[in-house]
């Protein structure tokens, strides 16, 4: 294989373009399929993702990449870098990874930016906030839910 | 401003699925379609692994127990009684869990309540001739498992009397909840079953009974009740032979696989631990291996142990990692001075008391009341009711299926 064909080309919704390791991009699924099918050249358009967020993707597949043997990075250290890598990350920017994760089909992305989620919001307080979500019952229906979830433990 | 809540439902509950059992009401009191969304999508299927949450029983009530550790350390944490959403107040004696439904036994074994606690459904079961439930029938719940959509069962076990020849037998009925309705089985079985409760264990929809050879009565065997087939299948050995004084119960893994705490004694002056774990479940056979042994070894260490001196166990349940087991005294409930108490035995030899006692709304046992409005032969089975204190099943996922009851 020539050294081109060993790059690939990914380009935002916003024509943002980024040159990567085929290696790293084939960790998306989506992608796998569009280069099987033969259907793309070597620059692939990529129309539900903004470039800032696929520069994030970027940063993960490399890191998750296993080429020519640079991807032999201890799994501790690994989920380190997973946790610092959406420790900071806002609402809005974890929804967008979400669903470019989805749509990209990173399955081990999906799962911890949904994690991520998951891990911020616990107390009903959390959830209000962080998700921007506002109560809509009506006191009888919220007393109504405490009685049926009496069992549960709050943290 | 886009938000987390505008993402496509199956993504959600992606989410949903990593959030603890723990944020439960949290989620569902966020609003409302997080609310319904927690009942499509199942919870905690991934959550932590450090914490015990279950079902228990004290004093004919319902409970919810959680328990943590803490580093290598078991510690009590809470326990709280359950009001039944259906707002009936009856006392439970026997609760059983499988696949996400809990099968609730009415004191005096005189109504079935089938209740799905992640969707606050409850159900009565009504018997097959409109009669009441007879006092000295025992039951358990199952599912079959021919296709995905679990069909739970009820198996119900009599005391039946041959007319000509005079003799005893066992008679068994299924309850069917998807047609709501009894089947009389052609089943029968030679063997004694046991029926204390920890005695039975619930795994993958069928019930393992403890049993007996009424001809030799030692040696125990664990016989299987298959809700597909809707049959026993053949004795099963356990890996330890039953001799002198000892008592033996059953549990499961959160993998799915059958445990038994065998304990040997002589009161006051030693007692032994032993669990035991299947590495594989056949139709045919089981194969153990020993998960640890502990021992109290002389009078001096039993008195300094903080076990009662003639302890026999109860129901138990244990961390598989960590080599811990909490276990109840089986007649704690006639021994004032260990009530609410259960005991945890860990691989490292060190014995705990771990009190529970912080029950709230708890009424004093009635266990040895005496009633005398009950007919004589109901106040002796009552009384042989260890049901002040049982451990049910202490697995994070409470809920592996959503089954809506009609």
């Amino acid at each position: 294989m020539s050294k081109s064909e060993k790059k690939i080309v990914l380009k935002s919704l916003d024509n943002e373009a980024f040159e990567v390791e085929k290696a790293v991009a084939l960790q998306s699924q989506t992608i796998w399929v569009m280069c099987e099918d033969k259907c793309v050249g070597n620059e692939i358009p990529l129309e539900n993702v903004t470039g800032q967020i696929l520069a994030k993707v970027i940063d993960y597949c490399k890191k998750h990449a296993v080429v020519d043997g640079d991807g032999d990075e201890s799994s501790e250290e690994l989920k380190n870098w997973d946790t610092e890598f959406t420790k900071n990350m806002d609402q809005s920017t974890l929804f967008n990874m979400i669903l470019a994760a989805n749509y990209l089909n990173i399955k081990s992305l999906l799962n911890l930016t949904c994690q991520a989620v998951a891990d911020k919001t616990k107390t009903i307080d959390e959830f209000h906030t962080f998700l921007n979500i506002e109560n809509n019952f009506t006191p009888e229906e919220e007393a109504q839910i405490c009685q049926e979830n009496l069992w549960a433990f709050d943290d | 401003m886009t938000s987390i809540s505008d993402l496509p439902g199956d993504l959600l509950g992606e989410i949903l699925s990593k959030v603890v059992l723990t944020s439960l009401r949290a989620v569902r009191l966020t609003c409302k379609r997080w609310n319904s969304l927690s009942k499509y999508h199942i919870f905690g299927k991934e959550a932590t692994r450090n914490q015990f949450l279950g079902f228990m029983m004290i004093d004919y009530k319902v409970c919810s127990m959680r328990l943590d550790f803490q580093g290598n350390n078991l510690v009590y944490s809470s326990i709280k009684q359950v009001s039944l959403p259906d707002q009936v107040q009856i006392s439970i004696s026997e609760i059983f869990h499988c696949g996400g439904l809990l099968l609730c036994v009415a004191k005096y074994h005189s109504r079935l309540l089938v209740w799905n606690p992640y969707l606050g459904q409850t159900r009565w079961v009504f018997s097959r001739t409109g009669t009441d439930f007879h006092i000295g029938d025992n039951y358990s719940l199952g599912h079959d498992n021919n296709n995905n959509h679990l069909n739970h069962k009820i198996l119900k076990v009599f005391n039946g009397c041959d007319d000509t020849t005079k003799k005893h037998f066992y008679g068994f009925e299924i309850y069917d909840l998807n047609s709501n309705s009894w089947r009389l089985l052609d089943v029968k079985t030679k063997w004694d079953l046991d029926w204390m409760i920890q005695c039975r264990v619930i795994l993958k929809g069928n019930t393992y009974f403890l049993a007996q050879d009424p001809k030799r009565l030692i040696d125990n065997f664990l016989l299987c009740f298959d809700f597909t087939q809707e049959r026993f299948g053949p004795p099963l050995t356990l890996p330890f032979s039953s001799s002198g004084m000892y008592s033996s119960t059953l549990s499961c893994t959160r993998e799915d696989q059958l445990a038994v705490l065998h304990q040997r004694l002589k009161p006051g002056r030693y007692t032994l631990f032993e669990i035991w774990v299947t590495t594989k479940i056949e139709t045919k056979a089981l194969s153990w291996s020993k998960l640890f042994k502990v021992a109290i070894d002389s009078p001096v260490a039993l008195a300094s142990s903080g076990f009662p001196s003639c302890f026999n166990t109860g129901s138990f349940f244990f961390d598989e990692e960590k080599k811990v087991a909490v276990v109840t005294d089986l007649y704690g409930y006639v021994k004032p001075q260990h009530f609410r108490k259960a005991y945890i035995i860990s691989n490292d030899g060190c014995f705990k008391c771990l009190n529970i006692g912080q029950v709230l709304n708890l009424p004093i046992p009635d266990v040895l009341e005496q009633d005398d409005s009950l007919p004589l032969y109901m106040r002796g089975v009552q009384r042989q009711d260890p049901t002040w204190l049982l451990f049910l099943f202490m697995f994070q996922v409470l809920v592996q299926v959503q089954l809506p009851i009609k």
